[in-house]
């Protein structure tokens, strides 16, 4: 198979979920242009690129919306100086529908919360996530089981009528 | 409520299903040439790769580095090869561009603007043309002086020429081709990434253009933007929006799409036929100073001229007014 083959391979079978990816983080209208980042990067480092492409992907793209963020900070705080604007704040957590779960992810640590949305959102396989965090897929499992019992925890606060009902769930849970 | 946080944070997917890509066809630009390794890096080696690059940046100011010297700078790179693409040579330029304009008191409708550039003589001919092709208006400039042509009253007739007292010095500052030239032969505009435009992937390049101070002596500020997207093969201007960094969301106040371009070989004809006044015999040559005058009543002489400094005084008077609010 010839490089632009297999990157053509890759992009037919992974640029959607890159792409959906990136507007599960950030505003759907540059999410064309990370992807063709992102498949920027994959092109240019294929001989680097694993035999499972989809976590090394999704990291490049995590890389790149992180940089895209910090650009956009930077210009909106210029435009705030000029125009006495109030900022706008770069999406660090995913914007839903669900409030509650809006705020108890906000409140979770940035590593417990990315890891339970790659597996809830992006579909992605607890050894995928731990490749895309770059940790050990044993610590991963001992990870999420920890971040969905904060989360879970964290929505109990916020809905306190609930807790009982989460209390006796937690003990049934395995 | 569900007691699995995960089932919930499953059931608020706000991206449930896979979307639809671009076309693989939008990154052929891509795949055209051979993968290009990138630099790696290495958290233990960042200290050492920053000294080296600091190292390489010293020798390269050292050197005195410029666009077409080459560098392994990435903006430079695309820079360099958007300057050239637009550069005459020993012959001319002719490029037309569709202008949209969103400025408060100006016409919305669309403009078509034709140019010609050559470099030997460093003469540029602006035209703007009406829908149906005639010429609306025309400009001459080379450098330390200018003239400008209108058919339609009040400046019907009237070629208006002015002089600059330093010869370098323009009285009519570029638009077009010559514009996008200078910001990249000045560094002005930096690659900032891509941007997808009509299925097609384009360099983006950005800087800032205009700026206001609120005193004479005052810092100045940043108030207007240019963007500019290039063609990755061609290294041609496609889309080139001018923004205002004062407003929120930076709104495009112009935008600029290249419609037609072509080398031209120079003819000994082209340089008598780059005055106006030999173009339009019998047209009566307004000198002096009308620059001036055109200041304070501008509806007098020209209505490009007019149209010309309104565009200017919108400017700079709405950057003087956010420089005045940022305070």
């Amino acid at each position: 198979m010839s490089p632009r083959e297999r990157f053509e391979l890759i992009y037919s079978r992974h640029a959607p979920t890159v792409k959906g990816y990136v507007m599960r983080r950030a505003p759907a209208s540059i999410a064309d242009d990370v992807v063709a980042d992102v498949f920027t990067v994959c092109w240019r480092r294929l001989e680097d690129v694993p035999g499972d492409p989809l976590p090394w992907l999704i990291g490049v793209a995590a890389r790149v919306l992180r940089t895209h963020r910090r650009g956009e900070t930077r210009r909106l705080r210029l435009g705030a100086r000029l125009a006495d604007v109030e900022p706008i704040a770069a999406a660090q957590a995913p914007a839903i529908e669900n409030a509650t779960l809006g705020i108890a992810l906000e409140r979770m640590r940035d590593v417990d919360r990315e890891l339970l949305l790659l597996i809830a959102w992006d579909g992605l396989s607890p050894t995928q996530a731990a490749a895309v965090l770059g940790i050990a897929p044993v610590t991963v499992r001992v990870r999420l089981h920890r971040a969905r019992n904060r989360l879970r925890i964290a929505l109990a606060q916020l809905h306190p009528e609930a807790e009982a009902r989460s209390e006796l769930s937690m003990e049934a849970s395995p | 409520m569900t007691s699995n946080p995960l089932a919930m944070l499953a059931a608020a997917n706000p991206v449930p299903e896979l979307p639809a890509v671009a076309p693989i066809e939008g990154l052929t630009c891509l795949t055209e040439s051979p993968p290009a390794p990138l630099p790696r890096h290495s958290k233990r080696s960042g200290r050492i790769a920053l000294a080296a690059a600091a190292a390489v940046g010293l020798g390269a100011v050292a050197a005195g580095l410029t666009l077409s010297g080459g560098s392994s700078d990435p903006s430079v790179g695309v820079a360099a090869a958007a300057y050239a693409a637009t550069s005459p040579g020993s012959g001319v330029i002719e490029a037309e561009f569709v202008i949209r304009r969103s400025l408060p008191g100006l016409a919305q409708a669309p403009i078509r603007h034709r140019e010609w550039l050559e470099a030997t003589t460093g003469r540029r001919r602006e035209q703007t043309l009406s829908r149906d092709g005639s010429v609306e208006s025309e400009l001459l400039a080379s450098p330390g002086r200018a003239e400008i042509w209108e058919p339609r009253p009040p400046a019907a007739g009237m070629i208006l020429r002015f002089r600059n007292q330093a010869p370098a010095s323009e009285p009519v500052k570029p638009d077009g081709l010559e514009l996008y030239r200078r910001l990249y032969e000045g560094g002005s505009v930096r690659i900032v990434g891509r941007e997808t435009l009509d299925g097609r992937t384009l360099w983006k390049l950005e800087g800032n253009i205009g700026y206001a101070r609120r005193r004479l002596v005052g810092r100045l500020r940043p108030v207007f933007g240019e963007v500019v997207l290039v063609d990755p093969t061609t290294y041609l201007p496609v889309v080139e929006r001018q923004v205002d960094l004062t407003r929120p969301g930076y709104p495009t106040m112009l935008e600029t799409r290249l419609v037609h371009y072509r080398r031209l070989p120079r003819r000994p004809s082209s340089d008598a036929s780059l005055p106006l006044s030999t173009e339009h015999r019998g047209a009566r040559v307004l000198g002096g100073n009308v620059l001036g005058l055109a200041y304070q009543t501008p509806h007098k002489l020209s209505p490009l001229l007019a149209e010309y400094l309104h565009t200017e005084r919108v400017f700079l008077e709405r950057g003087a007014r956010a420089v005045e609010r940022g305070r």
